[in-house]
């Protein structure tokens, strides 16, 4: 079996014990409601947490090309603790592609997501899930690598997943937990989620909405840093090695600024999101402040690092430029009415906004600085949260989430976001 | 006395919370695995209290996504840039009474 397939049963296996939790908590809606004569209408709701949100685990042992068809494996942490911040452990993240373009990861120790993160004793999403149980909606916390690209993680969701959850809960609850079902995704979460709602095919009547929080649909400038410094919080004494690391990650080519011709192309609906104009493309040169193209960066060779040098990898920049206009392409009417876009501001005006960048040889100090600044949720610019197609074709469906709260890492737990999610979803 | 909190994501700062992480990767260089390298990091994170340490939990998770992990002050920056002629600091005598009247269909911005 190949290393895929054994990825992929093993994932599948893991969320087995999440979907029983699904299940017990389903039976218990079930019981409660029947003790008190009460029949609510059920909804099943799919969370995909934000990018690093998802705890990722790692096996204590080889996957074998010679091994038996099914190989089941120990994992531990790698990733989502205070643990993945010491010791340069976040090394053992990195993968490579075979000669034949399949992603493995590192010492063929397959790496698969359990859960979420949970640092210092802090869960994201605490606030977001006790309101949906209070709400006796159905939930279901969807954990995924995101060090993989949307559209493998969202495939592995319609192919792979869902047949098997739908299933499941079936036989167990004597329910089709898909009989009226939502997605929602908080950040890069918010882009899986968009790339599910464009790809599945037929798109089920029974998907009520596909909502993203705070999704950066045209990028934001974190990313360019980390290819040239890495993380701060994850380098330690091991920064060279982190940015590798980071950069085999084919997921996070994707979360880069947008490419400058689709910015051209539709310039006037970037301008005419007011407050939120995206005034000139937000990728300049350092001394010039000519627009510099992130995915065609001129001049050729000058702007990011060889891939012997640091690993990055402009194929994966071409596979990420194809995937951003897979989820920016045009919405037909029934999937615009299904997509829900809610963005933060924290009015606070100190999200990081456009990107400035000198021509390398040398890469340190980093050649990237920040330009300037802008509304935002304090991570990502309003004006990236968001869908241009969306905000023309249905207008109401893009909602923007205003004060403190609207803050990037505690959005999905401001009442007002909370809200705004239940009057899509049409709880009381 | 604590000092009041006045950003609803953390009490901690970015800097207090990466001060935090770089404190513990210098005591802790390589990756505790052993029982007993495990037991010297709660024994390490027992000296502070849950609050402290969701705090910094907080922040961490927070700046993850966003770089560089450091309070950003909006006056550390120039505004975003303007589109030449949008918005210009001021107008001349005649252009000031022109952007008065009402635009044409054609210029006006749309609310998306």
């Amino acid at each position: 079996m190949s290393y895929d397939s054994v990825r992929m049963k093993e994932q599948l296996r893991i969320l087995d014990q999440s979907i029983d939790q699904f299940i017990d908590r389903h039976d218990a809606i079930t019981t409660v409601a029947a003790l008190l004569g009460l029949n609510p209408a059920r909804q099943t709701l799919f969370l995909f947490p934000g990018g690093m949100a998802s705890k990722l685990t790692r096996a204590t042992k080889a996957w074998k090309a010679t091994g038996p068809a099914s190989q089941v494996f120990k994992y531990k942490e790698v990733w989502g603790n205070v643990l993945s911040l010491l010791g340069g452990e976040a090394r053992n993240l990195k993968m490579h592609r075979t000669p034949s373009g399949r992603l493995r990861d590192k010492g063929k120790r397959i790496i698969i997501a359990n859960g979420v993160a949970n640092l210092l004793g802090v869960t994201p999403y605490f606030g977001f899930i006790t309101w949906c149980s209070f709400k006796q909606i159905d939930w279901f916390i969807v954990p995924w690598d995101w060090r993989r690209s949307v559209d493998d993680v969202g495939t592995f969701f319609i192919d792979h997943f869902l047949p098997r959850f739908q299933a499941r809960v079936q036989a167990k609850c004597n329910a089709d937990p898909l009989a009226d079902h939502s997605l929602i995704g908080h950040s890069a979460g918010g882009m899986v989620v968009n790339w599910i709602l464009r790809n599945i095919d037929p798109l089920p009547g029974t998907l009520r909405k596909a909502i993203t929080v705070a999704a950066p649909f045209y990028g934001y400038g974190t990313q360019l840093h980390r290819w040239f410094e890495g993380d701060e919080l994850v380098n330690g004494d091991f920064t060279e090695e982190i940015i590798k690391t980071l950069s085999s990650f084919p997921g996070c080519y994707s979360w880069h600024f947008l490419p400058k011709d689709f910015y051209d192309a539709n310039r006037p609906d970037f301008l005419s999101d007011l407050p939120y104009r995206l005034a000139s493309y937000p990728s300049v040169d350092f001394a010039t402040d000519i627009p510099v193209d992130t995915y065609n960066p001129q001049p050729p060779g000058e702007r990011y690092p060889a891939q012997t040098q640091s690993g990055f990898d402009p194929g994966e920049l071409e596979k990420a430029e194809i995937l951003f206009h897979a989820l920016t392409s045009p919405l037909s009417p029934t999937q615009a009415a299904k997509f829900v876009n809610i963005r933060g501001d924290t009015t606070a005006n100190n999200t990081l906004h456009t990107t400035k960048w000198k021509l390398v040889p040398p890469l340190s100090p980093s050649p990237i600085t920040d330009g300037s600044v802008a509304p935002g949720d304090g991570t990502q610019p309003a004006w990236t949260t968001r869908d241009i197609g969306l905000a023309k074709q249905v207008p109401v469906n893009v909602i923007t989430v205003s004060g403190g709260l609207a803050a990037h890492a505690i959005i999905m737990n401001s009442p007002q976001a909370i809200a705004e999610i239940a009057a899509v979803l049409g709880i009381p | 006395m604590e000092k009041p909190i006045i950003d609803p994501v953390s009490s901690k700062t970015s800097e207090e919370a990466l001060d935090f992480v770089r404190k513990m990767q210098k005591r802790f260089p390589k990756t505790p695995r052993t029982k007993k390298e495990l037991a010297a990091v709660e024994k390490y994170l027992a000296k502070f209290t849950d609050a402290e340490l969701k705090a910094v939990g907080r922040r961490v998770l927070s700046d993850l996504m966003q770089r560089p992990p450091r309070t950003i002050d909006p006056d550390d920056f120039p505004p975003a840039p303007i589109e030449k002629g949008m918005k210009p600091k001021a107008y001349p005598a005649g252009k000031r009474a022109a952007a008065a009247r009402p635009r044409s269909a054609r210029r006006r911005t749309k609310r998306s």
